[in-house]
């Protein structure tokens, strides 16, 4: 239960949203876009977060396309990661969203929601983020349409009142052959079957026509995808072993040691992922 | 007439209709106008000084009834020794203890004005293991000598230290059974603490009525033992105290001694006496209240050539958190029964009770075993690599059978014990044991088999009691009124069974009373320690016993016949010579009519009754006595899968045999026992209560505390065997919580096999098995 009381609105047009942002903003009620609501709930009553006012994105209604749009696919912000999962419009965003919590919670968590996550591991990203995704996003100034690079480092980077409205991926990103995988402290997680947990080791490879991309979550404290590691996987005058010792010098940060796992067994993990991963290249049937 | 069987088949749980359809009510269900809600302020702090308590911003808080904090009731308490303050004095010994209850008109306002409750805390250093604790990093509880001691024959401190309690085991002559050891292998095993995550969270709502009754909802596996404590502690009469418990959303041992129940009431008598509700959120239901005790044991287990155990010697040092409440007695539970289910004629057992700054614990499902159970098996599995025998051989030829002594002494009988050899061969074809116990595949996996002996006796007080109360409505049928609570585990639909049988009736037709009311129901000491079958159960025989000779007296006077050539079944009372001649239970049971409208008999109102006989408390320096009727003895393996690139692995099958000396329901006994090896798989795999080492609690929540999910589960096989306790209903045995002690075990011990490495812990995480891997290897 939330122990405060807190306003709720719910606009049925994105320039509503954004206005009704700033105008709360201006009163100090402290206001947060309220997709899927599961991460407001569970600060909200442990104290940690304190929002006077919400508001719920859901209504509007560019939030909540899903299709192709002339060989491009359209994700609303809102929809949540079971919508994106069952319709199977891009395979390797619903494995890697569909690792995330478990089912009764992907049917509240947005694709907005867990990209923008407080919680680290915002797993949805790592698929968009091989897939040269781009943002449409709203904001007093209006629309503008932004590659998902410029606007995401350890995390988004997004001003106050900008409103994610939609996420575009070219259809042949959709189908290219790919691999994915996650680890938790308790094991692996055999998509579609749940396993809760934060992963030890979340990972994507996607096969570029011969090209590797890869980004990982739960390895360092954010998801990334470095062109650095990518040009040692795709090095064909280095060895496997240097490749898996190479990787390793070219994370973006330390590794992360927390309560579900040490450093050193995520390095492992890791190892391992890779050389899986460089196995599967090997034989093309990827 | 046709003999009826309601004993041993599958009959549904007599509540089981209102709670698939939701409509079964549990203790926070019932709402009602103006009742007050109580909001706990808890301990940030692992052990910390209170400087102080600001109340004052909480006061003002729109809403706010009252603060109550630790003066309100400044006296200790503990059902063995008195060292828990009800709500933390001067100081707190572990996260989330309770410091303040913040009393308001609705649950929202007492839980946002708890959050402007001001502690001032002063951190002290924190005792984080036992071996802080042993090495006396700080003493926890400097007045340890001045503490009451409510069973002085089961408690003995040590001023001066953090140890709550030390039980010896002294039997036979180790110097001889040494000698007569050719292998002696040494093992310590270490196990965190976990939780019981019943899925209903604690709570306890509390109300003094003007005329001074006070009455308690709770959910609680002893609504009696509630009822007791409130009167000691707040000095009521016990005639004042109504104890209400309705359904119990599962308790694991973790509803058993009172807590919240006192911290309701203290919060009633605050606000003159209104009813006010206290309702764990999971967080404080996974801190604030006890949870399952850490333990760290020490073996050595000697046998000759032929693999004859001869001698064991065993050092048990409990983690019982910062107050004891249940743990001393886990404690001496555990050492009764130290040496596992083998019979060992030299036994030297030290079991020590230990503060530190954890979370205290209580009763947890197996009371003990489960933890020890892992210490004994990971040692006969060592011995059996050191032997060179085959790990079941080992333990068949090792298995207690009659005319054995316990390690306290006790004689052992076919009824009292049951027959674990069979349990073992049972398991060794339900497993295809003789397939290997290693095999490996492709990929690098690797399949492989563990298993587990067990045993369980109770520990009841000498005097603990069961009752029934039997009464019959207009059209025959009947009401059966127990004190046993129904928490989940089928316990009201089985003693209606054992009505049935005795009375050779149809089950449809006897209504058993769900709830427990302290006022109307017969008093049951407590529904635990698998105790509920046989003490309640032989408590309805006896009330049986009762209704069967008033039901023949006033047939005898319609049938014109002495009492004792009349039967009663089939809701007749009839001749045994000739059932042609009866009369229908349903004209007698209320009264007979006699046809000129004269009557008769009366009310049939059976009363029946249990008490323990025959428990001994144990000597303080050998350990003789006798704690419990009678043992259940069982075996259980698992099969894993295991990667040996990365440590991954599978559960595949998990397996269990029981000596359940008569099953009176085969399903739920099932169903029982593969709930109780699941709980035992996840504590195996991977649930531990973390602490930092400011003792605070990393993963007070489901999202950080795993439990096994449902998809995770392993192939369940699950058999009984029926060596009959004689002085049981029917020969049953209880088994209750038995499917979860040796399954940590059983587990550890194949993965062991899988690894090739010793495995001497829990949780069994992939990344624990790799830093084993990388230490020392088998």
């Amino acid at each position: 239960m939330i122990p405060f009381d807190f306003e709720y609105y719910k606009p049925t047009s994105a320039q509503e949203a954004v206005s009704l942002f700033h105008n709360l903003r201006s009163q100090e009620k402290n206001p947060m876009y309220y997709g899927g609501g599961t991460e407001i709930i569970s600060f909200s009553r442990l104290y940690q977060l304190f929002p006077k006012a919400v508001i719920d994105v859901k209504g509007i209604p560019e939030c909540n396309v899903l299709e192709f749009k002339n060989d491009k696919l359209v994700i609303g912000a809102a929809k949540t990661l079971s919508q994106v999962q069952e319709s199977n419009l891009f395979p390797l965003l619903n494995q890697c969203g569909g690792r995330v919590a478990d089912h009764t919670i992907r049917d509240k968590i947005t694709l907005g929601g867990n990209i923008c996550s407080r919680i680290p591991f915002r797993e949805a990203i790592l698929a968009l983020l091989v897939s040269d995704c781009e943002v449409i996003i709203e904001n007093k100034n209006g629309i503008r349409k932004v590659p998902l690079e410029s606007i995401y480092t350890e995390s988004m980077l997004l001003e106050p009142g900008d409103l994610l409205l939609q996420f575009t991926v070219e259809k042949n990103y959709t189908v290219m052959p790919f691999f994915s995988m996650k680890k938790t402290a308790d094991g692996d997680v055999d998509y579609p079957q749940d396993r809760i947990g934060y992963p030890l080791l979340s990972g994507v490879f996607l096969n570029n026509k011969g090209h590797i991309r890869a980004a990982f979550s739960g390895l360092c404290p954010y998801p990334f995808r470095s062109l650095k590691l990518e040009a040692v996987l795709n090095d064909t005058t280095v060895s496997p072993d240097e490749k898996l010792n190479e990787s390793v010098q070219c994370l973006p940060a330390p590794i992360l040691n927390d309560m579900d796992s040490s450093a050193q067994y995520r390095e492992f993990v890791f190892r391992n992922t890779l050389a899986g991963a460089l196995d599967n290249f090997e034989g093309v049937e990827f | 007439m046709e003999t009826l069987h309601a004993i041993g088949k599958d009959i549904p749980k007599k509540e089981s209709w209102n709670k698939v359809t939701g409509a079964a009510r549990y203790n926070t269900d019932f709402n009602e106008p103006g009742v007050l809600h109580a909001w706990l302020v808890t301990s940030l702090y692992g052990h910390a000084l209170i400087k102080s308590i600001d109340k004052t911003l909480t006061l003002k808080f729109p809403g706010v009834l009252a603060v109550v904090t630790g003066d309100s009731m400044p006296r200790l308490i503990g059902p063995i020794l008195e060292d828990r303050p009800p709500l933390a004095i001067d100081r707190v010994r572990y996260f989330g203890e309770p410091i303040a209850i913040v009393v308001a008109d609705s649950l929202s306002k007492a839980k946002e004005a708890a959050g402007k409750v001001y502690v001032e805390y002063e951190p002290l250093p924190v005792v984080d293991s036992l071996k802080d604790a042993l090495e006396k990093k700080y003493i926890l509880h400097e007045d340890l000598p001045l503490y009451r001691r409510i069973k002085p024959d089961e408690i003995f401190p040590q001023p001066g230290t953090n140890i709550a309690n030390q039980i010896k085991i002294r039997k036979g002559d180790m110097d001889r059974g040494w000698a007569e050891s050719d292998v002696i292998i040494e093992s310590t095993i270490t196990l965190p603490q976990s939780l019981h995550a019943a899925m209903e969270p604690r709570n306890a709502r509390a109300e003094i009525k003007p005329d001074g009754k006070v009455i308690i909802n709770t959910s609680s596996q002893g609504p009696f033992d509630v009822k007791k404590e409130l009167s000691y502690y707040f000095n009521l009469e016990e005639s004042k105290i109504t104890v209400n418990v309705p359904l119990v959303g599962g308790g694991f041992g973790g509803k058993t001694t009172p807590q919240l129940e006192i911290l309701a009431l203290l919060a009633s008598q605050s606000v003159n006496g209104r009813p006010v509700k206290l309702i764990e959120s999971r967080e404080q239901d996974f801190t604030t209240s006890p949870g399952h005790l850490g333990l760290e044991a020490y073996i050595k287990l000697g046998a000759n050539r032929d693999g004859m155990l001869k001698a064991i010697e065993i050092t048990c040092q409990v983690d019982t958190g910062a107050y004891t409440d249940s743990g001393t007695k886990m404690t001496r539970a555990m050492a009764a029964d130290c040496t596992g289910p083998y019979n060992i004629e030299n036994v030297h057992c030290d079991a020590f009770c230990i503060y530190t700054n954890h979370t205290y614990v209580t009763a947890f499902r197996s009371f003990g075993r489960l933890s020890h159970t892992f210490a004994i098996e990971r040692a006969m599995d060592k011995l059996a690599f050191s032997l060179g025998i085959d790990s079941l051989e080992l333990r068949i030829k090792n298995a207690v059978n009659p005319g054995h002594f316990t390690p306290t002494n006790v004689k052992l009988n076919s009824s009292n014990l049951g027959n674990l050899p069979e349990c073992l061969k049972r398991l060794k074809q339900m497993i295809n044991w003789d397939e290997g116990i290693r095999i490996e595949l492709a990929n690098g996996k690797v399949r492989a088999k563990g298993l587990s002996g067990l045993w369980k006796t109770s520990s009841s007080p000498p005097n603990a009691t069961g009752a029934a109360i039997i009464t019959f409505n207009r059209d025959g049928t009947v009401n059966l009124n127990v004190g046993a609570v129904e928490i989940g585990m089928g316990i009201k639909t089985a003693l209606a069974q054992i009505l049935a049988e005795k009375l050779q009736m149809d089950i449809n037709k006897i209504n058993v009373v769900m709830e427990v009311n302290t006022e109307t129901s017969p008093r049951h000491w407590k529904t635990v320690a698998s105790m509920t079958g046989y003490m309640v159960g032989n408590a309805v025989l006896d009330a049986a016993e009762d209704v069967i000779k008033q039901l023949c007296k006033t047939a005898s006077v319609v049938l014109r016949c002495p009492p004792e050539v009349l039967q009663v079944g089939g809701e007749k009372v009839f001749l045994k010579a000739d059932p042609t001649i009866f009369v229908e239970q349903r004209a007698i049971a209320c009264g007979y009519k006699y046809p000129d409208g004269s009557s008769t008999g009366g009310e049939v109102i059976g009363r029946g009754n249990f008490i323990m006989h025959h428990l001994l408390p144990m000597d303080p320096d050998t350990g003789r006595g006798k704690l419990g009727p009678a043992w259940a003895v069982g075996a259980q393996a698992v099969e894993v899968e295991l990667d040996t690139k990365d440590y991954t692995y599978k559960i595949l099958k998990a397996a269990t045999v029981l000596d359940a000396g008569k099953v009176l329901n085969p399903k739920n006994a099932k169903g029982v026992t593969m709930g109780g090896m699941c709980m035992g798989l996840g504590y195996g795999c991977r649930e531990a209560s973390l602490f930092d080492s400011g003792g605070v609690r990393m993963n007070p929540q489901f999202r950080t505390y795993h439990l096994m999910r449902y998809g995770e589960n392993p192939e369940y096989l699950v058999d009984f065997i029926e060596t009959p306790q004689l002085d049981s209903p029917y020969g049953m045995r209880g088994i209750g919580e038995h499917g979860i002690i040796g399954m940590p075990a059983a587990l550890a011990n194949a993965l062991s096999a899988a690894a090739q490495v010793n495995l001497d812990f829990t949780p069994l995480t992939p990344e624990a098995i790799w830093k084993a891997k990388r230490g020392v290897s088998l």
